[in-house]
């Protein structure tokens, strides 16, 4: 893999991180609220998929 | 990243080949960790086995396969309702329930929660990328849905990269063809067997159907011999994609644009091809294989080793379109059709292989085996596309008859009916009966 491509990889796997977080926090602040609690959970799913496709390639390039 | 419209995810497809490994067997390690967690199926069957323990395929092997019967004895009767030992998420987060076609027995019914449906649906958009769909695309799907996975996977699929969805289910051919001239579709996602009788419907309405503007299409529900493949591309004068899964593990395997062999979803799936005898040996390139399936981010219905008894043929590594990918040269068939008919093995798609490829004069067919005295008679009745003149007829039973013994080994019966005759069938066609095990009254 090429350096700036392992930049990118890195950076977006960080995002991926921080994204998780803050939706994690929103559905905390969210509790009681279905319309944040379900809406935050749909991100979280999202960002299942985003860690399966980026967060797991860059924990093995990284590691 | 200079090739990010080539791929959907350049940095799992471009992976190089031991990297996929590492991250295969760390996804397996965390899946196996999460099913003896939280399924009481996979505690019982793997309770001798740590996760951590995983650490080469040779270890992969000492994990027990899981079978289709295994998936029924866990639900039939067991709790949690519907879907008993095999749940991986609590009731209350199954989002969507499906189910298999019940081909080979008791359908398996299948949960999937809202996080392994985006999951199930991101590799169907590795399917439809690969076949070349994007943003610009009107894709019509000429079925009602139902239970079955793989057209809903499709629809999701192509909503997520963008494309216009247009369900074709409430109609019948007639009016799916005049909805497909209205909305002027590109593309098409369809059974092998309805993308035939859909182009001959519209030869039917004095439509050429190359002249609809279908661009792609990519098949699902049954095997897409290349004969099929090719028929198709020529009716509709579109590039036709194939790919193969299962409701239980997903789809696992799809063509990209050289449509040359199929490309195993990795890191996705981890996909042991393992001799036809007993499933223990890694077969070679170019040897025909059992596809054994874990995938390695769905929770909801952990389906780990699972014996698809998919028959493939083992390809390359690596491909033309760039991707680094374990490949599959053919989908040949499946164990549960091979079967032994006075000592030949046989299996259906070498009829359909034949057929779709030398007779395009023959429209829908469908074999029966039936044992007769103490030995196996097996028919072929078909159907030519248009009435014939008795010699024509003639002329053709004569060629047919040489063409299958050569290519089965087997001598068939042959019984001619009228067009139209057959049924037709829209999801999962059913044209061989094995009925040596019925008995008659």
């Amino acid at each position: 893999m090429e350096n700036s491509d392992r930049d990118l990889l890195r950076r977006m796997a960080e995002k991926i991180t921080q994204i998780e977080s803050r939706a994690q926090e929103l559905q905390q602040l969210g509790k009681g609220l279905p319309a944040v609690e379900k809406n935050a959970r749909d991100i979280l799913h999202t960002v299942y998929v985003l860690k399966f496709g980026i967060s797991d390639i860059a924990d093995i390039e990284f590691s | 990243m200079s090739q990010a419209s080539t791929y959907w995810n350049p940095f799992v497809e471009t992976l190089p080949p031991e990297k996929i490994r590492q991250v295969q067997l760390k996804n397996l390690r965390r899946m196996v960790a999460y099913a003896k967690q939280h399924t009481v199926f996979y505690r019982e069957k793997y309770r001798h086995i740590e996760p951590e323990d995983i650490r080469s395929m040779a270890d992969v092997r000492q994990l027990p396969m899981v079978e289709k019967e295994d998936l029924r004895m866990a639900q039939v009767g067991k709790e949690p309702f519907l879907f008993g030992e095999l749940l991986g998420v609590s009731p209350e987060e199954v989002s969507d329930f499906r189910q298999t076609s019940g081909t080979t027995g008791t359908p398996v019914y299948v949960p999937e929660s809202r996080e392994s449906w985006q999951w199930r649906v991101e590799v169907w958009c590795h399917i439809l990328w690969m076949a070349g769909f994007r943003e610009v695309d009107r894709v019509f799907i000429p079925f009602g849905y139902n239970v079955y996975v793989a057209f809903w996977e499709g629809h999701y699929a192509a909503e997520k990269l963008g494309c216009m969805v247009i369900p074709g289910g409430a109609l019948d051919t007639i009016g799916r063809l005049n909805k497909m001239q209205e909305v002027r579709a590109t593309a098409l996602l369809n059974t092998p067997t309805y993308g035939v009788h859909l182009a001959e419907a519209a030869k039917n309405m004095g439509i050429h159907p190359p002249d609809m503007g279908i661009r792609r299409m990519v098949c699902a529900g049954e095997p897409l011999p290349p004969a099929t493949r090719h028929k198709l591309e020529t009716l509709w004068g579109a590039e036709v994609y194939d790919h193969i899964g299962g409701t239980e593990p997903c789809a696992w395997a799809a063509m990209c644009g050289q449509r040359q062999g199929l490309h195993i979803m990795e890191p996705f799936f981890l996909v042991e091809m393992l001799d036809m005898e007993n499933q223990q040996r890694d077969v070679a390139q170019g040897e025909l294989a059992v596809a054994v399936v874990s995938a390695l981010g769905r929770r909801s219905f952990p389906m780990i080793r699972f014996n698809t008894k998919d028959i493939v043929r083992k390809g390359s590594n690596g491909c033309g379109c760039g991707r680094t990918s374990q490949k599959i040269e053919e989908v040949a068939g499946r164990m549960d059709h091979l079967t032994k008919i006075r000592g030949v093995l046989f299996t259906p798609v070498a009829v359909e292989e034949l057929l779709r490829g030398e007779f395009p004069q023959i429209g829908e067919y469908e074999i029966s085996v039936e044992r007769k005295g103490t030995l196996d008679e097996i028919s072929l009745i078909y159907e030519p596309l248009e009435e014939m003149e008795q010699t024509a007829g003639q002329e053709l039973s004569v060629i047919l008859s040489e063409r299958l013994k050569i290519k089965t080994n087997l001598t068939f019966r042959l019984l001619p009916v009228r067009p139209g005759t057959l049924p037709r069938y829209k999801l999962k066609a059913k044209r061989y009966k094995d009925m040596r095990g019925i008995q008659r009254g």
